[in-house]
């Protein structure tokens, strides 16, 4: 009860398991759209604004999963639509069976505008893999995104894998929350 | 803050922590270590379809030659130990002779579904647990989770309880815990 800059739950709020994703080589959204948040021009209206994002869901591998690649778009929700903001990868363990992971992102406004800019950080954690900072090195840096109100889009959480088996992911469960 | 407002603010529950417990033994059955007065009493019909509840407990273990697998489950009921309904549990192996380390757990609690005053709903939960000293596991650590079902017309705690499965006395030591609603 300190002040105003409550955290508050986004909806939508989910009450399902999402539909699995069967990865290949190019990216695929995690989510449909109906899971993210709608469309809100304008959302990012002061320089500071800060949202976090978690998701929990199930992977299997299979004998040659190559790398899991999560990409994060500033776009439309389609693959490889928008800007991109940010992406991790890692050596992904072969033949797993329903292991769970969980994505824990945070996406801050560093300007406003029709040029403003958006940073990306946070956690991916693979159980029987790793854990792994997202991005995994490298500079943090803005990047130049319209946020003005005559523009909309969705964080968009996307996956792809670089081996040559049917890698699966499931996403059991995710949720948005304004910090500010 | 948000743009619109969503009105669907992030509360801390009451009871503030302000203590610790005292290291307690751990046996081969499921033990509620957290007083029931540190956690909040979910009434009836609390759940909704969507509403989201976040549990944080801080605890410290100590474990010996044989501890084997550490063990832990997040129950709905009258937290009392080894009763009520198991919502989500993991296994560990746990690495021995790790004196006074510290742990935590995260747990998420989703209700998928909830038709009304005195229906059956269910709550779909998971989490993570961190044994410093052993390593960092997802609740459930693999499986596909299923909803587990609760009369939304009974109220109840909702706690996590541990236990290990090996010989020797490992010990627990409950330090903090805290409840949010995340709508």
């Amino acid at each position: 009860m300190d002040g105003p800059w409550y955290n508050e739950g986004m909806p939508p709020f989910q009450a399902s398991t999402a539909p699995q994703v069967t990865m290949t080589s190019s990216n695929q959204p995690l989510f449909p759209n109906s899971w993210l948040q709608p469309n809100r021009p304008g959302f990012f209206d002061y320089v500071g604004k800060t949202i976090y994002y978690k998701a929990w869901g199930v992977s299997t591998t299979g004998a040659t999963p190559g790398n899991f690649n999560l990409f994060v778009y500033w776009g439309n929700n389609t693959a490889s639509n928008g800007t991109q903001l940010g992406s991790n990868a890692f050596t992904w363990v072969a033949s797993l069976t329903n292991v769970c992971w969980s994505i824990d992102l945070y996406i801050r406004a560093r300007a406003i505008g029709v040029n403003g800019q958006l940073v990306i950080y946070g956690t991916l954690f693979l159980g029987q893999t790793g854990l792994w900072m997202f991005p995994f090195s490298g500079t943090i840096t803005g990047v130049v995104c319209d946020l003005s109100r005559a523009n909309s889009n969705f964080i968009s959480p996307q996956v792809n894998r670089s081996g040559t088996t049917a890698e699966t992911i499931t996403p059991w469960d995710m949720y948005w929350q304004q910090l500010n | 803050m948000d743009y619109p407002r969503s009105n669907f603010y992030c509360d801390s529950k009451p009871p503030f922590r302000d203590r610790s417990g005292s290291s307690t033994a751990m046996t081969t059955a499921l033990v509620a270590y957290v007083p029931t007065s540190d956690i909040p009493l979910f009434p009836p019909n609390y759940f909704w379809a969507g509403k989201l509840v976040y549990i944080k407990h801080i605890f410290q273990t100590s474990s010996f030659a044989t501890p084997t697998a550490f063990f832990v489950n997040l129950i709905f009921g009258n937290n009392v130990s080894n009763t009520g309904t198991g919502l989500c549990s993991a296994g560990i192996t746990w690495t021995a002779n790790q004196s006074t380390v510290q742990c935590s757990c995260d747990f998420w609690i989703r209700c998928r579904t909830a038709n009304g005053p005195g229906t059956i709903g269910t709550l779909f939960s998971y989490g993570v647990v961190w044994l410093g000293g052993t390593g960092l596991i997802p609740i459930p650590a693999t499986g596909g989770l299923s909803a587990v079902s609760f009369d939304t017309s009974v109220g109840g705690y909702i706690a996590p309880q541990y236990y290990r499965s090996g010989s020797t006395a490992e010990v627990l030591t409950h330090h903090d815990i805290f409840t949010r609603a995340m709508n």
